[in-house]
């Protein structure tokens, strides 16, 4: 930013164009706020909303890691081989951000309902995959997923790879390359993309309510007190999941102020 | 590199730890006061019927015969789907149009089913508007609402049944009043709500006088009703003929006509606790007052099933007919 004399003239086309964006965003914040009658706090205490609380912020971490744990390996690999197909697996990546969530939930239903192959031999184990904490977190991995994918994958690119040549060619395995050049220095992209699937994930809405209604997490219990009592049973929730919105973007801020030799 | 190398350690043990966290309390059961029951009878209902099954029924059916409850609701067409699909295994459907789940799922999923109960189409209003005062003193229904300024809300009729049992509905009060072009002033007089739920929320909030609904949406929303006579409401099913004179043809061009309002439940072939679902059905038609209580209405025709009710169940539809 410019000092204080005249900061509008340079920056004024910016200022205006991001102005409009932002007034777009907050305003149906300040509709839903003046719409609501009455705060009742009987309504955050509920056990149904505690218990969606608790089911949402003991999934959407599970869902995070899963997606993480093999997900940065996956874009690794995107980044750094070519090989047939790969255009293919790029897109079927990307197709669960494309894919309606309704669409996602019937998929996984398709198979993985209790019925189908998987779901009977994870019942035969006592694992039922639909309406249970894991058909969320299954849920929630499969549509958060391609974020870190595709956050890390750009992050790798980014990468200088004369950096990981000569760590290999001072007798550095590809294994010990990776860990300790290739993801140190993607480290920025990959924690956004950790970030971005976690909120994509606490937020998920549509493949939930199809593969697993019960038990309730915060959307779902959402939508249901929308139903059945009106917007301003859902107001507790909805400022919670505002929060939660608000502490990723403070994440992400944190994130984007650490230097790397990415840059 | 050695310290970056702990560093990761600590900061690998402390994820794993937490997740381990997550897990754990996300899955273990009787953590936050919740008890392991008996049988749950998982229904699948109509979501017109979440308020009266989900708070009413259900809580009621736990306490009272010591099997669990657990309901889901969503509209009867995507119940049917998602049955007839296999997608879904419940104890109980109940859907909103008794004839829609017969055609769907009797024979193939289901042996039988049974209608508990049917709903009224009628008109609510807000009792602090103009049009709410004309209507609460009396006056015809159908001369407030064909004026051009009211402005009253239905759904739209190629998305739902309430919507194209309102137009049904301009069609047969057209005859009923003896009144030629009614239906029409009544439609274009009204306007098109985008969904059921976002109807009354506008008549609650004022910024719509009246409305076109069931008698149990008004009940929910503690608006007044006002009730039409039976040849007009969908409610009897003694007037099914009468009902069948009215037809709507959507912009598909598929051609309904129309019949009642009639709730119908079953227990599907591939229900995973059929005795906690035939129990759940058993307790719906026992329990009649606390239907009505939540606006819908239970003629003295029902209960009436049709396929081979099972035993349970045969002795309390035959004791009430």
């Amino acid at each position: 930013m410019p000092a204080r004399d005249g900061w509008l003239s340079g920056w004024t086309p910016f200022v205006v164009l991001g102005a409009v964006l932002f007034a777009y965003v907050c305003y149906p914040f300040v509709a839903f706020v003046w719409q609501l009658d009455s705060f009742d706090s009987a309504v955050a205490t509920d056990p149904a909303t505690l218990s969606a609380v608790r089911y949402s912020l003991t999934t959407a971490p599970v869902a995070t890691a899963l997606a993480t744990v093999f997900g940065v390996p996956l874009a690794y690999v995107l980044a750094r081989s070519s090989f047939r197909g790969k255009a293919v697996v790029e897109a079927l990546v990307i197709v669960p951000l494309v894919l309606p969530p309704v669409v996602a939930g019937l998929l996984l239903l398709t198979g993985f309902g209790s019925l189908t192959p998987v779901g009977s031999l994870a019942r035969s184990v006592g694992i039922s995959l639909t309406d249970s904490y894991v058909g969320i977190v299954l849920a929630q991995t499969f549509v958060a997923s391609p974020f870190v994918v595709v956050t890390s994958r750009s992050g790798f690119a980014g990468v200088d790879d004369q950096l990981e040549e000569a760590a290999r060619s001072l007798g550095s395995d590809p294994v010990a390359t990776f860990w300790n050049v290739s993801l140190p220095l993607a480290r920025n992209s990959i924690l956004a993309g950790v970030v971005l699937t976690f909120a994509r994930a606490v937020g998920e809405f549509g493949a939930t309510m199809m593969v697993a209604y019960h038990p309730h997490t915060m959307p779902v219990q959402i939508w249901v007190a929308f139903g059945s009592r009106g917007l301003d049973a859902t107001v507790p929730l909805v400022v919670l999941l505002a929060l939660i919105g608000f502490s990723v973007v403070f994440a992400l801020h944190a994130l984007g102020r650490t230097p790397t030799l990415t840059r | 590199m050695s310290k970056q190398r702990s560093r990761r350690a600590f900061l690998a043990a402390g994820g794993g730890a937490a997740l381990g966290g997550c897990v754990f309390l996300g899955t273990s059961p009787g953590l936050f006061g919740e008890s392991q029951r008996g049988p749950t009878a998982d229904v699948l209902a109509a979501g017109s019927l979440v308020v009266v099954i989900d708070e009413q029924v259900g809580p009621a059916f736990g306490r009272d015969t010591g099997f669990g409850y657990r309901g889901e609701f969503r509209g009867s067409n995507a119940i049917m789907r998602l049955v007839e699909g296999e997608h879904k295994h419940p104890d109980v459907v109940v859907s909103a149009d008794a004839g829609l789940l017969r055609e769907a799922l009797v024979p193939d999923h289901a042996a039988w089913s049974v209608v508990f109960a049917a709903n009224e189409v009628g008109i609510t209003y807000n009792p602090e508007t103009r049009v709410g005062d004309r209507l609460a003193a009396g006056e015809p229904w159908y001369r407030v609402l064909a004026d051009s300024r009211v402005g009253a809300g239905r759904t739209d009729p190629n998305l739902d049944p309430l919507g194209y049992r309102t137009t049904m509905l301009f069609d047969l009060a057209e005859r009923y009043y003896d009144q030629p072009g009614l239906a029409a002033d009544l439609r274009t007089n009204s306007t098109v709500a985008a969904r059921e739920s976002h109807l009354l929320a506008g008549v609650e909030a004022g910024g719509r006088p009246a409305a076109y609904c069931y008698r149990n949406m008004a009940v929910d929303h503690d608006l007044p009703f006002v009730e039409l006579p039976p040849k007009l409401n969908f409610a009897n099913p003694d007037y099914t003929d009468h009902y069948a004179t009215a037809s709507y043809t959507t912009d598909q061009g598929t051609t309904i006509t129309g019949r009642p309002v009639l709730y119908a439940a079953t227990v599907p072939n591939n229900a995973r606790n059929p005795e906690a679902g035939r129990r759940f059905v058993q307790y719906l038609l026992e329990n009649p007052d606390v239907l009505r209580r939540n606006g819908l209405t239970v003629p003295e025709s029902l209960p009436k099933s049709s396929g081979q009710l099972p035993q349970e169940l045969r002795s309390v539809v035959e004791a009430d007919s």
